[in-house]
């Protein structure tokens, strides 16, 4: 029987893990192979919703490495690809929390899609405006109603 | 009646800003902003140094523009570790990845992609310009030329590296 782990997302949520599903990040595949992951594992950085989408990810690639021997050969699994393509059609903001999330727990594959589809969303942004406006879309922060930017105390 | 449901909404933002007063913004984290932007092409990376101060510092590190510069080489290039460090010692050097994407590769693309653009192809420019590998090599030998040429501190321009900014007669 599979080993399942438990992970705790930043607002509370436990979700059960296959250990393989787990082993994808190789932040966990360490606390793994080093026994500190009986208690479960608690998230500090990554919200609910996110740490969802991250676990699909990951079963999804795990469950079509075991199953394809397409990659065995050198080849590129186009099924997949296109799930990636349809896993990646998010909101801006959604997709700069999954790669955050993939960066923390160094998920080279979820990293590489996740900042591949941001920088095809910039690219070709001729106008400082545009650019600009890019950069408030990818803050799931809240934006001041009255336009007048009060700076958040703290922040820079 | 107007006024109640004003003062309602405002509630429910107030109740939705506090759960993602912990939101995460792109700006926080610099290591993955300069992941996103290793990733643009090079005109998208120099309109990106416009945006603000942080995005700015990240388009003059070098080693955003060494992911962007090895991008469109041969081979990929980074997948040498010790071939890519003393390629990176060289490149510092010379004057950096910056220097060499504006000198070298960057117009080198350009003249490749205006020729496929000519030849009646459907992609676009950027697909154009993805598909042409430059040599590292020639790039760096060009480059280093360019480089010694500036050292004498000549009047003139330097001439080694005008081939790429003008179209050459060959018939």
């Amino acid at each position: 029987m599979a080993r399942t782990i438990k992970f705790r997302s930043s607002d509370g949520e436990v979700f059960d893990v296959e250990e393989a599903v787990a082993m994808e990040s190789q932040t966990m595949k360490h606390v793994i192979e080093d026994d500190c992951a009986d208690g479960g594992i608690t998230l500090y950085n990554v919200t609910s919703d996110i740490l969802v989408k991250v676990i699909e990810y990951c079963k999804k690639h795990v469950d079509a490495a075991v199953g394809s021997f397409i990659k065995a050969l050198g080849g590129v699994d186009k099924d997949l690809e296109s799930w990636d393509g349809e896993f990646v059609n998010v909101d801006l903001a959604i997709q700069v929390d999954i790669s955050n999330a993939s960066n923390s727990l160094n998920i080279e594959g979820l990293l590489d899609l996740t900042t591949r589809v941001i920088a095809d969303n910039i690219r070709g942004r001729s106008h400082k405006r545009s650019v600009r406006s890019s950069t408030l879309k990818m803050s799931s922060r809240p934006r001041m109603r009255n336009g007048f930017g009060r700076r958040t105390p703290g922040r820079s | 009646m107007l006024t109640r449901e004003e003062g309602e909404e405002e509630q429910e933002e107030e109740e939705e800003a506090k759960g993602r007063r912990r939101a995460f913004s792109i700006n926080d984290n610099v290591d993955l902003l300069a992941e996103i932007l290793g990733r643009l092409d090079g005109r998208s990376l120099a309109v990106a140094g416009c945006v603000c101060r942080l995005w700015n510092a990240l388009g003059r590190r070098d080693s955003v523009w060494e992911a962007v510069c090895h991008r469109h080489v041969a081979g990929g290039g980074s997948s040498a570790a010790g071939g890519g460090c003393s390629t990176r010692s060289v490149v510092a050097a010379l004057g950096g990845y910056r220097r060499l994407y504006r000198l070298c590769i960057g117009p080198a693309l350009d003249r490749l992609a205006g020729s496929a653009g000519g030849r009646g192809s459907t992609t676009t420019t950027a697909a154009a310009a993805a598909a042409h590998h430059l040599s590292l090599s020639l790039s760096l030998s060009l480059f280093s030329i360019d480089c010694y040429e500036r050292l004498g501190g000549r009047q003139q321009p330097p001439a080694s590296l005008l081939f790429l900014c003008k179209p050459v007669d060959v018939s």
